[in-house]
C-alpha cells in the first residue's frame, strides 16, 4: 500500500465550493467518481477556456478541479437514475455535494436514507450557508456572497472605494479543505466505531475564521474594523527595472536598511529626522511614501527576483510579487519540482500546480487529467452488475 | 478531564479524534491553527513553549493595559490556543531535551512552524525523532519548504503572499500595485497542515510507518491559483488585478456599492445569469425602463457596458442600508448582501448566531477579558446543534507544566527538583 486512501470510494456531486476535495482526496488515492448529469457538471460551461472558444472538455477552472477523478454521468431526476445512485452510494465511503440545502432528501437521497443501507457512509454538504438556521437558503451566485457574508472583504481596499473581494475562487477552494479535515476525522472515528457521520460545511463560517484575529478586536473595542487610506498611505510594494514588484519590508532593521541605502550610494541625511528614530521601532512594513521613493530609487537597480535575493541575504523578509504567468518559471518551484505536467486528451498539456504538500513515505497521485464527460459510466455501472444492454437502455432513456 | 493547581475541567467536547496526541511546538497562526482543529475535534495537544522567544500572538493585539503576556497572551493568542495543555521547557537543556523525548514517545505527532534552519538546529527532524520514536509523524510547516534555493527565506504573511502569486491577483483594476489582502498563505497553510497530519496518521495505521511532511506553505497556497496559472499558459493571457469582477465573466452585475452610512456601510452583488438580472433590474426600477435597457439584456452586454450598469446599480443602493439591499435582493431571488464587519458578523447575523458559530470562553481563573468573550467556532462542523456551549480559555505560559511532568509523564517530585528544564 503507498497511497493513503487507496480503495476509498468517494462520490462526488459537488461544484467549484467542494470539488477541491474530491481532488485532493485522489491525491491521497481514494477513487473519486465525479457524478454529473447527462448533460454534463454545469461546471464545464465556466471559463475561461483553453483556447479560448467554449467546450465541455476545455472549461479551465473544471479541468484543475477535477484532476485525478472518474466521471459518472447519471440523471437523478429519474426513478432509474436514483436507484443506480442508491446502489453506487452502498459501495461508497464517502459522498460529497453542494446542493441547496434538502435537494438531496427532496430526491429520496438524503443522509438518513443512504445510511440505512451502508451505515459507515460519511457524507460532506458544502453549502454557501451550510443545512440550517435563518439564511440556510440565502442566494449566493458566486463566492463573492459568500466573502461579504463572512467578513473578510470589509476590511480589504481603501478608504472611499469598494471593499475588495478576493477573487479567482481561491477562497471557497481553500474553504472546502475545512470540508475534507472533517471526513478525515470521521473516517478514524469509523474505524473504530463502524460509524458513520454527516458533515455540514458553511462557506460562511469558513470565511469567518478567516476574521478569526479581528472577532476579538471587535469585541474588546466594541467597533468595526475600518480599512486603511489617506494622503500619507503608500502601500508597501516597489517597482524593479524588469516591471516587477516587491513586496518591501523593513521588520526592524532600521540600521540594515540604512546600510543599506548607503551601499548603493543613495543620500540618506533625510532619515537623520527625529521622526524616524520613533518609526524604526514601530514598523512592521514601509507604509510611508518618503521610504517607499528610497526603495523605487534601489529596485531602478535590480529584477524583481534580483531584489528579492539580495535583500533575502540582507536578512529583510522581503519578496517578489509573482504573478500566475511568472510562477511556472520561479527557480525556487522548478528546483522543488513543484509543477507537474498534466496531459488532457482535449485539453492539451499544460503545467499544473502540485501537491499541498510533500511526503517522505507517502506516494500522492498526481499528473492525471479531468475525466471526459461520462468517461466510467460504463465500467463503474457494469461493476454494479449491470449488462450490457441494461446500459444501452439507460442511455436511450436519458438515464445515464 | 485536566486537573491543574487551579481546579479540573472538561478538557474536549468533541470525539472525533479521541485517543491522538499532538506535540505541538508551532506558534503565531498557522501551526496553532491547525492544532486548535485537532483540539475542537477532541484530540489531546500539548503545547511546548520556549522561555527564550515568546510567542508573538501572545504579546500582540492585547486587551488594553495587559502588560502580563505570559500570564494572559492577546486576544488572537486566547482563540489559537484554547483549550490546549501548556509546557514550557528549553530544548537546549540536557532536563528539557529530555521531557521533550519523553512527549515525543507518547505522542502520534510532532508539529512545527520554523524556518528550516531553526528546525534542524533544534533536533527536530524526522531522522533525529524517530531514533526516539520510529514511527513519529514530524511535519514541519516553512514558509517556502524544506529543500530548494529559498528554503532558508524569511517569510511572513505578505511575503509569502507575494512570492505565491496570491498577492498579484489582488486589488483593483487597472491599479500599478496590490491591495494588501487577507494573510491566506497561512490560512491555507493550517489547513495544508491539518489535513497532511491525517493523512500520515492513517498511512501509518496502514503500514506501521512514521514520516516526515515538508509543509511549504507557499506551496499549499499557489496550489488555489491553478486555473489562472493554466489560463496563463493556456491562452497566453497575464491573469492579474479585476477589482471585483468575476474571472469566469460569469456573474454580469459583480461588484460591491456603496449603501447610506459611513465607509463600512457597502453592499454586495451578484447576477450569474439573464434571469437573476432581470429580477435586479425589477427592484432597482420598477417602471420597466432598466429591465428592458437593451445594453444590458445579455450578459456580453452587461460586460461591455458594466460602468453604466454598475452605476444605475449604486444610485439604488446609496440612500439604503446594506441589510436592506440584502434583504430586498434575496426576497427578489437575486444574490446580495451585506458586506458584514467584524462586529456585524457578532453582533448582526442570526444565522450564525443560531448554528452557534461563537462560543463563549470560559476564562476562569483569568477573568480579564469581557465576560462572554467570544471565539469562532468552525470545529466540529460535525451537526451545528452538538457544538460546544463554550471552551476553556488558553494556557497561561508553562501553567500545565507539573501536571505533565506528573500525571502524563510520572516523574517524581524528585527528578523534577534535580532536573531544570527552563
Amino acid at each position: 500500500m503507498k497511497t493513503v486512501y487507496e480503495g476509498l470510494r468517494v462520490l462526488d456531486l459537488a461544484n467549484r465550493f467542494g470539488s477541491f476535495i474530491g481532488k485532493q482526496l485522489a491525491v491521497f488515492g481514494a477513487e473519486v467518481i465525479k457524478v454529473e448529469p447527462p448533460s454534463g457538471d454545469p461546471e464545464r460551461r465556466r471559463g475561461p477556456f483553453a483556447g479560448g472558444e467554449p467546450h465541455p472538455e476545455k472549461s479551465i477552472p473544471f479541468a484543475y478541479a477535477n484532476t485525478g477523478k472518474k466521471s459518472l454521468t447519471l440523471n437523478l431526476e429519474t426513478e432509474k437514475g436514483r436507484e443506480i445512485f442508491k446502489a453506487l452510494a452502498q459501495t461508497a465511503d464517502v459522498i460529497i455535494e453542494t446542493f441547496e440545502p434538502g435537494t438531496m432528501e427532496g430526491l429520496g437521497l438524503g443522509y438518513e436514507d443512504l445510511k440505512a443501507d451502508n451505515p459507515g457512509l460519511i457524507m460532506c454538504s458544502v453549502t454557501p450557508f451550510g443545512q440550517t438556521g435563518p439564511h440556510a437558503h440565502y442566494k449566493a451566485s458566486s463566492d463573492l456572497i459568500i466573502d461579504a457574508m463572512g467578513g473578510p472583504m470589509s476590511d480589504r481596499g481603501q478608504i472611499g472605494q469598494a471593499p475588495l473581494h478576493y477573487g479567482y475562487e481561491l477562497m471557497p477552494a481553500g474553504a472546502s479543505l475545512y470540508g475534507l479535515f472533517a471526513i478525515q476525522a470521521a473516517y478514524y472515528q469509523r474505524l473504530s466505531t463502524n460509524e458513520g457521520t454527516y458533515i455540514d460545511l458553511s462557506l460562511q463560517e469558513a470565511f469567518a475564521t478567516w476574521k478569526d484575529q479581528f472577532i476579538g478586536d471587535a469585541q474588546l473595542n466594541d467597533a468595526p474594523l475600518v480599512r486603511v487610506g489617506g494622503p500619507d498611505y503608500a502601500l508597501p510594494f516597489l517597482h524593479t527595472k524588469d516591471g516587477g514588484l516587491v513586496f518591501a519590508s523593513v521588520a526592524t532593521k532600521w540600521q540594515a536598511l540604512m546600510d543599506w541605502f548607503s551601499e548603493e550610494g543613495l543620500d540618506i541625511s533625510v532619515f537623520d529626522d527625529p521622526f524616524y528614530q520613533e518609526y524604526a521601532r514601530e514598523i512592521q512594513t514601509p507604509i510611508n511614501g518618503t521610504l517607499m521613493s528610497y526603495f523605487n530609487k534601489l529596485g531602478e537597480k535590480y529584477t524583481k527576483i534580483g531584489f528579492m535575493e539580495e535583500a533575502q541575504r540582507r536578512g529583510f523578509p522581503m519578496a517578489a510579487v509573482e504573478q500566475a504567468d511568472t510562477l511556472t518559471e520561479n527557480p525556487h518551484y522548478v528546483a522543488r519540482d513543484y509543477f507537474i505536467p498534466v496531459d488532457h486528451p482535449v485539453m492539451g498539456k499544460y503545467l499544473y500546480p502540485g501537491t499541498l504538500a510533500k511526503m517522505s513515505e507517502t506516494e500522492q497521485v498526481t499528473g492525471i487529467p479531468a475525466p471526459l464527460l461520462g468517461a466510467d459510466t460504463k465500467d463503474i455501472l457494469s461493476s454494479l452488475g449491470w449488462g450490457y444492454e441494461d446500459i444501452a437502455y439507460f442511455k436511450d432513456n436519458g438515464i445515464v | 478531564m485536566i486537573r491543574t493547581e487551579k481546579g479540573e475541567y472538561e478538557m474536549n467536547n468533541k470525539r472525533l479524534l479521541e485517543g491522538i496526541t499532538v506535540l505541538d511546538l508551532t506558534w503565531v497562526m498557522a501551526g496553532p491553527g491547525a492544532t486548535k482543529l485537532f483540539n475542537d475535534f477532541g484530540a489531546r495537544v500539548i503545547r511546548v513553549e520556549s522561555n527564550k522567544t515568546l510567542d508573538v500572538l501572545r504579546t500582540g493585539w492585547q486587551r488594553k493595559n495587559n502588560k502580563d503576556f505570559y500570564e494572559e497572551g492577546g486576544w488572537a493568542f486566547q482563540d489559537f490556543n484554547r483549550e490546549k495543555i501548556d509546557i514550557a521547557l528549553n530544548l537546549k537543556t540536557p532536563g528539557g531535551r529530555e521531557v521533550f523525548e519523553d512527549l515525543v514517545r507518547i505522542s502520534d505527532f510532532v508539529v512545527c512552524n520554523y524556518g528550516v534552519k531553526a528546525f534542524r538546529k533544534l533536533g527536530l527532524t524526522f531522522e533525529d525523532l524517530s531514533k526516539i520514536k520510529e514511527d513519529i509523524i514530524v511535519l514541519n510547516a516553512s514558509g517556502l519548504g524544506d529543500t530548494g534555493p529559498y528554503s532558508g527565506y524569511i517569510t511572513y504573511a505578505p511575503s509569502l503572499m507575494s512570492v505565491t502569486g496570491l498577492m498579484g491577483l489582488f486589488g483593483y483594476e487597472g491599479a500599478d500595485t496590490p491591495e494588501m489582502p487577507t494573510p491566506m498563505a497561512d490560512y491555507l497553510g493550517t489547513l495544508t497542515l491539518a489535513n497532511y497530519m491525517l493523512a500520515a496518521l492513517e498511512y501509518r495505521r496502514k503500514t506501521g510507518k512514521g514520516q516526515f511532511v515538508d509543509v511549504g506553505q507557499g506551496e499549499g497556497a499557489t496550489a488555489y491559483i491553478g486555473p489562472a496559472i493554466i489560463h496563463a499558459q493556456a491562452n497566453g493571457a497575464h491573469p492579474g488585478r479585476i477589482g471585483n469582477r468575476d474571472w469566469t465573466g460569469t456573474c454580469v452585475p459583480h461588484n460591491a456599492y456603496k449603501c447610506q452610512g459611513d465607509d463600512t456601510a457597502w453592499c454586495a452583488i451578484s447576477c450569474a445569469d439573464d434571469a437573476e438580472w432581470q429580477a435586479l433590474a425589477a427592484l432597482v426600477d420598477p417602471s420597466g425602463k432598466l429591465s428592458a435597457d437593451e445594453r444590458f439584456l445579455t450578459r456580453e452586454g452587461r460586460l461591455s457596458n458594466l460602468e453604466e450598469l454598475d452605476a444605475c446599480i449604486a444610485a439604488w443602493t446609496a440612500d439604503k442600508h446594506p441589510q436592506e439591499v440584502g434583504d430586498l435582493c434575496q426576497k427578489a431571488g437575486v444574490s446580495g448582501s451585506p458586506v458584514q464587519t467584524n462586529y456585524d458578523l457578532l453582533h448582526n447575523d442570526p444565522h450564525l448566531r443560531e448554528r452557534k458559530f461563537f462560543a463563549p470562553l470560559d476564562l476562569e481563573p483569568l477573568g480579564k477579558y469581557p465576560e462572554n468573550f467570544e471565539v469562532t467556532n468552525i470545529a466540529p462542523v460535525v451537526k451545528s446543534a452538538e457544538r460546544p456551549e463554550s471552551f476553556h480559555r488558553a494556557p497561561s505560559w508553562g501553567e500545565h507544566t507539573e501536571y505533565v511532568l506528573k500525571e502524563i509523564l510520572g516523574k517524581s517530585q524528585e527528578w523534577i527538583d534535580n532536573n531544570p528544564i527552563l
